[in-house]
């Protein structure tokens, strides 16, 4: 049985569902409300607040905390200059990915790593010889992520931080509400968000200082099930949902490289002379010169067919009203041969689409391929057009914004090229 | 610049050393101590006494390694292999001669002494189908070249060839409890814990372990019971002569504190001193564990490497005693039979006492001491096995005076009270006393001593928790698993960097295999594709291995000979005619 994070006594009064998720062995709400929607409408359109505690946090430090992390992340971590996070995924020897999650840069030789799975073992084998210290802050941190447009606006009621110049994917160390906390704007929601990072004890004085100053900017508590729905619209993949972690896999079929789930981009190659090794370096150095077998790609399925499909049984056109996570195998143009498979989608309210990722083979990824998908209908099935659809499926200039400029931040070549920000985990 | 650094001037790395100069190879030698040898050392620890404090007896090198590098060590060979005295005054003496050592038994038990000769001859049948695999490089599990395969199966035919009822008693010994293996042939305690001795010298467990049963065949197959004239050292000094021949540089007191990398790849070492020596081979011939986790640059050194390091298991739980002794004191067991018969004078001691004496001689001793060891303290009744190599080689004392070396079986590495530098002492004054119980007068003929705890074996000798054989033997930790998965054919997962020595195949013994089979795969890293020649060459010596390329060459040549005699369109001819065929016998089914 799970156990309370540090805001339960503030959420839980509000979980007037009385339904809670395990969430890596903590108590997490799936909906606040009988119905979820209105946690969807609060992320898309004010702000949803969301207890990001489970997460798994390890903070690095010492003189070798850098090259320690270069060594065992895929990215080259000490490219990252102070203020900066950065969304990086970590392999083993065979380059198949064990977890991703992101690093903050603290301090001078000091490090925060997010993960969905604990990572202490790991990254302590991976520790020897060099001088750093592994701290599994886990328990000690509290998180709460605020997402929403309207969250920068909410934030800076209760915080003097400098947050119209906070560019995407930075942290800085602030006071929210009187309380000692990292603001970092990242998130796992693919809009305007904000993610604050506090002691365990300051963590029900935080939640009430974010509901009270975002008390006019409709702020709300949001749970995961409205969370599925709009990573699913950012195209963000969940571990062991859409792949699955290297150390979970039984068999090497099951693992997946950075490469074929999308996160090819956070690999690092090119390093300085001397310090090139990192773990899974030799194999996903040939894998990025012969190619990879699979690739992770949007779908959007074709409503007419699906509508007509209904039609044919004489039912109106239905929908799922959560997210679906469940592998449904995808064919070939011709719906001849199974090519992939889908691992989570959604309807998307804010898009009127329905979405899917899938795992395709690779000659079958390239945008618009018009592959078929299938779906039970009555419990017959039908193969519907699923249009390779560039990810991710949402993407609002808010999202990358500063006030400063009102433009989207320049691509700077370090954390926030092409960030995926991924925190929040179900 | 050198072709290859070998580090370590033990008996494997001088082995390796020699083989690779013996090849043309430019072979440096570096040497953390001030003298060669590892663990095989004679040192005169009193003036006049000389004494092989580490490993003071093993088998012998292997023959193919004394031929090619023309090694000349005059071995002592122990006749009997074993004295047992037990308290009660009885004792067994395992003779050379089976007939002897029948008439021994019989004394105890005439069915033992029946069953006796057909026991040596099963396992003088499976040493002989594995030995084969002592001069193997272990296969890569991932990627076995055909080459291995063939002669992994060479070790395969002649296994099945020991017979229906032998294979299945020796694939039975893998997991089984040593005690309940030689509890199916034997029914005399002292018979069986005799042979139980020699087969877990070293290792942690008692003979209720399970897995403890292959310990039996691995001690037959790296042999025992030979101590060199001269003390131990001499092997490695006649390989460091065989070094010399070859133009191998030996350098002592020469510490390796880092292997240099360069592309992923080894470069060369560093030196204490801050000397860069490069070389794009590198042989670490001592602790496997500390060449991966010391000397590999942290940064380059893959993960599960350090893992698998760190999970090699080398408790130890040897502790060795060695004694100057002013005379021989009289073992009680041997009254009246002390000296040779009619020969009651200094020098002619009983041919009982020229080999090892296995105090402790019951399977419930082995096992207590067993369980001392497992529980952080030393037994008070341990298992003592010691060796008087002055009965057999006069030389290594003064006139009339004696050494004896000590090999005390139930000491562990870590004490649960106390540590061994405040106990030392104390631990051996309990081993002496109790030997007092079959040598009395033991104590007071002691001139000297010296105790070397598991813990002393670490610091002097580089041995991982004062193991003697560098890590324990078990089926999880042998041949290809030797020292640890993904290191094969005396690689390493970081390219140039190659192991041998104890950690590594086949492990215990003083052979030397690993050396030589290790510089062979040194020596084929450079050549590519020659290790099938090399291997056809071989398996060519062996009756089954030739016999198996002839018959594998006659099909060839007549499926050349076929291909050559096919006419031309034989092949639209031959599909035509399956067609037929087919259609013939779909044709007959519906009929």
């Amino acid at each position: 049985m799970g156990v309370p994070t540090p805001f339960h006594n503030k959420t839980a009064p509000l979980v007037k569902s009385m339904r809670w998720k395990e969430w890596s062995g903590y108590f997490a709400p799936e909906k606040y409300d009988t119905v979820h929607d209105n946690e969807y409408v609060l992320y898309r359109q004010t702000a949803g607040l969301l207890d990001i505690s489970p997460l798994f946090k390890y903070d690095v430090r010492g003189k070798d905390a850098a090259h320690f992390l270069d060594r065992v992340m895929a990215r080259e971590v000490s490219r990252l200059k102070q203020g900066q996070v950065a969304y990086s995924t970590w392999c083993d020897e065979r380059g198949k990915c064990i977890d991703d999650g992101t690093v903050s840069v603290l301090g001078e030789n000091w490090y925060r790593v997010t993960s969905a799975n604990p990572s202490l073992r790991w990254f302590k084998i991976n520790a020897h010889g060099f001088d750093v210290q592994l701290e599994d802050t886990s328990q000690r941190i509290a998180a709460l992520a605020l997402q929403g447009p309207t969250s920068r606006k909410i934030l800076q009621q209760v915080s003097s931080a400098p947050l119209d110049t906070l560019k995407f994917f930075h942290c800085v160390s602030d006071r929210v509400g009187g309380v000692p906390a990292v603001i970092s704007r990242t998130g796992y929601t693919g809009d305007l968000g904000y993610e604050v990072w506090v002691e365990a004890k300051d963590a029900e004085r935080l939640w009430d200082a974010i509901m009270e100053g975002g008390k006019h900017y409709g702020v709300g508590p949001a749970g995961l099930l409205a969370l599925d729905m709009v990573r699913n619209e950012a195209g963000f993949i969940l571990i062991d949902v859409d792949y699955k972690s290297a150390k979970h896999a039984f068999t090497d079929e099951q693992k997946s490289s950075p490469y074929e789930i999308g996160l090819g981009w956070t690999v690092h190659l090119d390093r300085p002379a001397g310090r090139e090794y990192f773990v899974g370096r030799e194999a996903l150095e040939r894998e990025k010169t012969l190619g990879s077998a699979w690739t992770l790609v949007g779908l959007e399925i074709d409503w007419d067919e699906l509508e007509a499909a209904y039609d044919a049984q004489d039912l109106p056109p239905h929908v799922p009203t959560t997210a679906w996570r469940s592998a449904i195998p995808i064919f070939d143009p011709r719906g001849d041969r199974q090519v992939g498979y889908a691992t989570s989608g959604t309807w998307s309210p804010i898009l009127k689409k329905n979405i899917a990722l899938a795992t395709v083979e690779t000659p079958y990824a390239a945008l618009g391929t018009p592959l078929k998908m299938e779906h039970m209908i009555e419990f017959k099935q039908a193969l519907l057009t699923a249009r390779v659809t560039k990810k991710p499926f949402f993407d609002p200039p808010r999202k990358k914004s500063t006030i400063g400029t009102g433009k989207t931040a320049q691509r700077n070549g370090g954390s926030s090229t092409t960030a995926t920000p991924q925190t929040a985990r179900t | 610049m050198h072709d290859v650094i070998v580090m370590g001037a033990g008996h494997d790395g001088l082995a390796a050393a020699a083989t690779l100069g013996r090849a043309g190879k430019r072979v440096l030698v570096l040497e953390r101590k001030n003298r060669i040898g590892g663990r095989l050392v004679t040192e005169e620890v009193f003036p006049g006494f000389k004494v092989s404090p580490c490993v003071n007896t093993g088998g012998r090198l292997r023959p193919q390694l004394i031929k090619d590098l023309c090694l000349s060590v005059d071995y002592i060979p122990h006749d009997p292999l074993v004295l047992a005295p037990l308290a009660d005054g009885k004792h067994l003496s395992l003779w050379r001669a089976t007939r002897r050592t029948m008439d021994e038994i019989a004394r105890f038990s005439p069915r033992d002494a029946n069953t006796y000769p057909r026991f040596l001859m099963f396992l003088r049948r499976v040493v002989n189908a594995l030995e084969h695999a002592l001069d193997l490089a272990p296969p890569s599990v991932e990627a076995p070249q055909t080459t291995e395969l063939v002669s992994m199966a060479r070790v395969g035919v002649n296994l099945r060839l020991l017979g229906d009822e032998n294979l299945v008693r020796f694939m039975r010994m893998g997991t089984m409890p040593l005690a309940d293996f030689l509890d199916e042939w034997f029914e005399t305690d002292v018979l069986k814990a005799a042979i139980a001795g020699l087969a877990l010298q070293g290792t942690v467990h008692g003979p209720r372990a399970p897995g403890t049963a292959s310990l039996l065949i691995l001690a037959n197959l790296v042999g025992y019971g030979d101590t060199p004239r001269g003390g131990m050292g001499a092997v490695p000094a006649a390989l460091l002569a065989a070094c010399r021949a070859q133009g191998v540089e030996v350098r002592t007191g020469a510490e390796v504190t880092c292997l240099l990398f360069s592309n992923g790849a080894v470069s060369g070492v560093r030196l204490a001193n801050g000397e860069e020596i490069p070389a794009a081979r590198v042989l670490a011939a001592g602790d496997p564990r500390e060449a991966c986790l010391k000397l590999v640059p942290p940064e380059v050194l893959p993960p599960t490497v350090t893992l698998n390091a760190r999970n090699f298991r080398t408790r130890g739980r040897v502790a060795r005693i060695n004694l100057a002794l002013k005379s021989l004191p009289e073992f009680a067991c041997l009254r009246g039979e002390h000296f040779q018969k009619g020969k009651h004078r200094e020098g002619h001691f009983s041919e009982r006492l020229r080999g090892r004496i296995h105090f402790g001689g019951s399977m419930d001793a082995l096992e207590r001491a067993a369980d001392d060891a497992k529980y952080g303290r030393w037994s008070k009744e341990p298992v003592v096995e010691m060796t008087i190599p002055t009965v057999m080689d006069p030389g290594r004392a003064p006139n009339g005076q004696h050494v004896a070396e000590l090999l005390v079986q139930s000491a562990p590495y870590g004490l649960r009270e106390g540590d061994w530098n405040s106990r030392r002492e104390e631990f051996a004054d309990d081993v002496l006393g109790w030997l007092e119980t079959f040598v009395p007068g033991l104590r007071d003929a002691v001139l000297h001593r010296q105790v070397l705890t598991p813990l002393d074996l670490e610091q002097k000798y580089g041995l991982s928790q004062g193991h003697l054989q560098h890590g324990d033997h078990g089926l999880e930790q042998l041949f290809f698993l030797r020292p640890m998965p993904g290191t094969y054919r005396y690689a390493t997962p970081l390219p140039g960097l190659y192991l041998c020595g104890a950690g590594t195949h086949p492990g215990a013994g003083v052979t030397a295999a690993s050396g030589a089979n290790a510089a062979r795969e040194v020596l084929l890293s450079y050549q590519g594709t020659s290790r099938t020649r090399e291997s056809v060459k071989a398996a060519a010596k062996s009756p089954v291995g030739a016999g198996l390329m002839l018959f594998g060459a006659g099909l060839a040549v007549g499926a050349a000979y076929k291909a050559l005699t096919r006419k031309p369109n034989d092949v639209t001819s031959a599909a035509v005619e399956r067609r037929r065929s087919d259609d013939t016998t779909q044709e007959d089914l519906q009929v």
